[in-house]
């Protein structure tokens, strides 16, 4: 019996030891630590890629590249053959000899007479010279002057047009003429009911005068 | 407007920088330097045409006419081609022109050389070019030569062998490709040896 209680003691103990464990803060690993890690699993998969890589030298690429070189143009392969004096020779002969007739005609050609134009010729030229630029300085200054011709021309109508048609004038002008007509129209009406042709005043009828000047009432 | 006419009548190889600025000022149509270039290239464009043209007046119409058409158009030079090409380009195409409304058809059929062979031997004693003196017995022979061929062939010995273009400034000029230009030449030096050795067969018989 008192076996069974030791034993529930120390698991007791052993559970608070786990507890207290498992309360410590865990340790983050260290990104070096994982790369070495993984470093060390690919060796253990391929040991083979661990090897160091062994640069060829500058002297085995050049033989690579030569050979490479001759599997693609085998002529290149062949051993440069310097030229004999002899043939050096023959050749400059040929090279002169085919320069040859161009130095002569040349020397022919050029040989000819210069052919100079006369004084005549030369003021000839200078007068059509004169003649052909002219035309074109008339036009350039021509040309400004027009278009500030025309923007002014421009200017001026919208002005005057602005100017000869006021909005509000217009309409009370109007009015004026209404009433104008209207009141001539009772004239006419009375006249007519006491037998009169023409106003008077003994009719007591005011008279309204035609104004002289229409454009007062904006005719 | 007035161009001077200086006394240097003939600049063959201008100075590349100061060509430059001749070329810059008359784009901007200063008189003074129109005048200075036509000074520098009037008797090279005056004798071209006038040897393709054959007529006098011809020649100086085409000559003048090749500066109005320079003066008028300096401004579209865009530097692409030398000077002196564009220059020759457009004396080149006025005489074509002339050529055609004159009532005289551009010979086609002597481009093709038909001199024997064995006459274009360059080793004869006789194109050695110190043998060769240029009285004005030759120099006649030379300009009837120059005449009787073809205006294809003609203007290209010309800017060769007396302007000393570059076939590609001549093929630039005359709108041809090298090979055309170089076998042109060919025909015309041909030409011109075939008419040449008829006379110094003459004087050495």
């Amino acid at each position: 019996m008192n076996e069974f209680l030791n034993v529930d003691a120390e698991l007791e103990q052993t559970e608070m030891v786990g507890g207290i464990l498992r309360a410590l803060p865990e340790h983050e690993l260290s990104m070096g630590w994982r790369v070495g890690l993984d470093q060390k699993l690919s060796v253990l998969e391929n040991p083979v890629s661990a090897l160091p890589d062994i640069e060829p030298s500058h002297h085995w690429r050049a033989q690579l590249d030569q050979k490479l070189a001759v599997l693609e143009n085998p002529l290149s392969a062949l051993p440069d053959v310097e030229p004999s004096q002899d043939w050096r020779a023959q050749l400059n002969e040929k090279l002169v000899a085919v320069d040859k007739p161009k130095s002569v005609f040349a020397r022919l050609l050029k040989g000819l007479p210069e052919e100079s134009p006369n004084l005549v010729w030369r003021s000839k030229l200078n007068e059509q010279i004169r003649t052909t630029s002219k035309p074109r300085r008339v036009f350039s200054l021509w040309r400004p002057a027009l278009t500030a011709g025309l923007a002014g021309a421009l200017i001026v109508a919208v002005t005057v047009q602005m100017r000869s048609t006021p909005v509000a004038p217009v309409a009370q002008n109007e009015a004026n003429v209404v009433d104008w007509m209207v009141q001539t129209h009772e004239q006419t009406v009375a006249y007519s009911e006491l037998g009169l042709n023409q106003p008077t005043e003994q009719t007591g009828v005011t008279v309204i005068e035609e104004p002289a000047d229409l454009s007062v009432w904006g005719i | 407007m007035e161009l001077t006419f200086g006394s240097a009548a003939r600049m063959t190889n201008m100075d590349p920088g100061l060509e430059q600025a001749l070329v810059e000022r008359c784009k901007r149509r200063d008189p003074e330097a129109f005048g200075r270039f036509v000074d520098a290239y009037q008797t090279r464009i005056y004798g071209y045409v006038k040897r393709m043209l054959r007529s006098s007046e011809d020649a100086d119409d085409v000559a003048q006419e090749v500066f109005i058409k320079a003066f008028q158009a300096f401004d579209r030079f865009d530097g692409r081609s030398s000077l002196r090409t564009w220059l020759f380009r457009i004396a080149h195409n006025l005489c074509i022109d002339r050529l055609r409304k004159s009532d005289r058809s551009l010979s086609e059929t002597s481009l093709d050389y038909d001199g024997d062979e064995g006459s274009w031997d360059i080793g004869d004693d006789r194109w050695q070019p110190e043998n060769l003196v240029l009285n004005d017995e030759l120099i006649q022979h030379i300009e009837v030569g120059l005449q009787t061929m073809s205006e294809k062939l003609r203007t290209v010995l010309l800017l060769h062998d007396r302007e000393d273009l570059a076939y590609d400034e001549i093929a630039q000029a005359l709108d041809l490709p090298l090979g055309t230009v170089k076998s042109r030449l060919f025909l015309a030096r041909g030409h011109l040896q075939k008419h040449l050795t008829e006379y110094l067969g003459a004087q050495l018989r």
